[in-house]
């Protein structure tokens, strides 16, 4: 060993090729994977729509056009000015989905960091440590799992009079995190008996290590995918709430708020305040779903080329 | 420990035992035990190699990962250099977890698939300081060159190698950590048996070349002839025999290892072989027969053989626990 040592310093630096990592790997599958693209590109225009809503919505989605312009934009229909129509109040819808997209995405990305805040470290423990962890934590999962979910969120919100927009994604994220616990619990099962793991353990590596560098690495994949697929469960919750009444409130440009205000007038034939924002809640699922199940195929490491 | 032989013994154990209990119905109750290792005993001399044999499910393994403290064993004790290992478990003592090492049988289990291989070689000898963060890169090629590795390719993933390649990685992972005692654990039984005299040929080079001391585990006699020492068998979690490698091949004496060693294929048409032929399967480890484990098998079996249990005694060097020897 020592002698490898003395020599080695003579020889000029050996050049290392690079290597296909999985990560680039999972990128050529998903290339190839035309579902997997459209999900993709849907979900960037969302994030588009979002950033860039100040400058894409032609009129502030607040602006009552109704009572300061004219008032025949009340209730008017879809126009060249007003592609979208407006609504009640003579607001341009178009400018309030492009808004809406906004405070989807806030409620979708937070409610999900929340998710996998509370998910990811509870189901690892449970997988890692196994015993009376696993038995407890378990336990929880399956009793939150038979609870109605929207009603637990409704409990939960109702608690506080005044619903804002931080306590329905922390609602949610407190339901949520069941399914993405499950999932992480049972590939840290797995994976702690894998043999590169016993490997790890052998070269005296500390469990930090072996949890963060070996295990995780390895687990990731799968909760990724559950929680993109899990986002457009959370975009439909959060409307469904609003619609309660328990999510954003008027005058907040928020989709599940919109089709509730609007959907006494679709039988009057006045479908243009509901449906647009029905519509991209649609859209945004979709694009999410799509999106997931596309990582799903391209990050499973059985699937080779 | 056993005083005073730590001067030839580097591995020492003791009364090995390891039962698995198994939980049954609801309340999952103890409702037996899985008897993996029975009992065992046996030592390995510094700098040789030590093949240990038997049919799978014998406990060869359990073996294996208790002397690395990987499976906490139910009874008995394991001295490396004349510490016990359970400190392993205790204190995480990195010194003696540095100085023994373990390959194992399947290239594609044992690798991190998201780890490239100059991390796997390089991440455990840098966490115990054997090179500094400058060196790491430098001592990674030093070592892929040993194995037979392409230097080049040390910022691939495993999965872009070849079975052989990745069992290559393996050893180096291993090498890297400059044991003393390594145990290979059925190290090439996943290979073409082309790559398989080539990884064994490596294991012999560096055994030589770095002084090491294996505990080499197959179910393959004619790798175990190639490499080893000494060979041990082991039948249903128990030793039944110990010997020099040539007095075992050529005067095997318990009548399990006679019938192990006729089954080996020769390649000759024309010769012939009595082979003895065991009739019946092994029986279940839950419950072994009374008296010699072997007693249900043996083509040579005696009263005395159903009722007491014949322990190891040693003749001359070769250990055999059969009653046909007094």
């Amino acid at each position: 060993m020592r002698a490898i040592a003395a020599d080695k310093g003579m020889k000029p630096p050996v050049r290392a090729e690079a290597g296909d990592s999985l990560i680039k790997e999972a990128w050529i599958r998903f290339r190839r994977n035309k579902l997997a693209m459209i999900g993709l590109f849907m979900t960037f225009s969302i994030i588009f729509a979002a950033i860039f809503a100040g400058a894409l919505a032609p009129y502030d989605p607040k602006a009552q056009l109704a009572f300061t312009v004219d008032p025949a934009l009340k209730l008017a229909a879809p126009s060249v000015q007003h592609p979208m129509g407006n609504d009640l109040y003579g607001r341009d819808i178009l400018s309030r989905v492009l808004y809406g997209a906004r405070i989807s995405l806030e409620i979708g990305i937070f409610a999900t960091l929340v998710t996998i805040m509370i998910g990811v470290p509870l189901g690892a423990i449970a997988g890692y440590m196994g015993g009376i962890w696993d038995d407890l934590i378990s336990w929880l999962v399956n009793v939150i799992f038979a609870f109605p979910f929207i009603l637990f969120v409704l409990a939960v919100v109702s608690v506080f009079r005044n619903p804002s927009l931080y306590l329905v994604f922390v609602a949610i994220g407190l339901v949520n995190w069941v399914a993405l616990c499950r999932i992480t619990r049972g590939q840290f099962i797995s994976l702690r008996g894998s043999e590169f793991v016993e490997a790890a353990r052998a070269l005296g590596l500390p469990t930090w290590k072996i949890i963060f560098r070996h295990i995780l690495p390895n687990a990731i994949a799968p909760i990724i995918v559950q929680a993109t697929l899990g986002m457009g469960g959370i975009i439909t919750l959060e409307a469904g709430l609003a619609y309660l009444g328990f999510g954003a409130q008027p005058p907040t440009p928020s989709w599940g708020l919109m089709i509730s205000e609007g959907q006494q007038y679709i039988a009057r034939g006045q479908w243009w305040w509901s449906m647009f924002p029905g519509i991209a809640i649609m859209y945004t699922v979709l694009a999410f779903n799509f999106l997931g199940d596309g990582l799903r195929d391209a990050l499973d490491v059985r699937q080779k080329r | 420990m056993t005083e005073g032989n730590s001067e030839r013994h580097l591995v020492d154990v003791l009364h090995l035992k390891k039962y698995y209990p198994i939980k049954r119905g609801i309340l999952r109750r103890t409702a037996g035990y899985v008897k993996a290792v029975n009992d065992v005993t046996f030592q390995i001399r510094r700098g040789e190699t030590l093949g240990l044999v038997g049919e799978s499910g014998c406990g060869k393994t359990t073996i294996g990962r208790s002397i690395l403290r990987l499976i906490v064993p139910s009874a008995g004790t394991v001295a490396f250099d004349g510490a016990d290992v359970e400190a392993l478990q205790k204190s995480d003592d990195a010194a003696l977890r540095r100085r023994m090492q373990i390959i194992f049988q399947d290239p594609y289990g044992s690798l991190n698939p998201r780890m490239n291989v100059s991390d796997i070689i390089g991440e455990a000898p840098l966490y115990h300081r054997l090179v500094s963060k400058a060196e790491l890169d430098d001592y990674v090629v030093s070592i892929m060159e040993k194995v037979g590795l392409r230097p080049e390719s040390r910022a691939k993933y495993p999965h872009e190698f070849s079975g052989g390649q990745r069992q290559r990685i393996g050893i180096a992972r291993v090498l890297a950590m400059k044991p003393e005692f390594v145990v290979c654990d059925e190290p090439v039984s996943a290979l073409d048996v082309s790559i398989q005299s080539q990884v064994l040929n490596l294991l012999a080079d560096l055994r030589s070349e770095f002084s090491l001391t294996y505990l080499f585990i197959s179910h393959d006699l004619s790798v175990v002839k190639h490499i080893s020492d000494r060979v041990a068998v082991l039948y249903l979690g128990k030793m039944v025999e110990i010997a020099p490698k040539a007095d075992f091949f050529s005067q095997p004496m318990h009548p399990y290892s006679q019938a192990l060693i006729s089954a080996i294929p020769v390649p000759d048409p024309d010769a012939t072989k009595n082979r003895v032929i065991l009739e019946g399967d092994v029986p279940s480890p839950i419950n072994p027969p009374d008296g010699c484990i072997f007693s249900t098998r043996c083509p040579k079996a005696m009263d005395r053989c159903k009722a007491e249990e014949p322990i190891l005694v040693d003749r001359g060097g070769h250990e055999t626990a059969c009653f046909l020897y007094g």
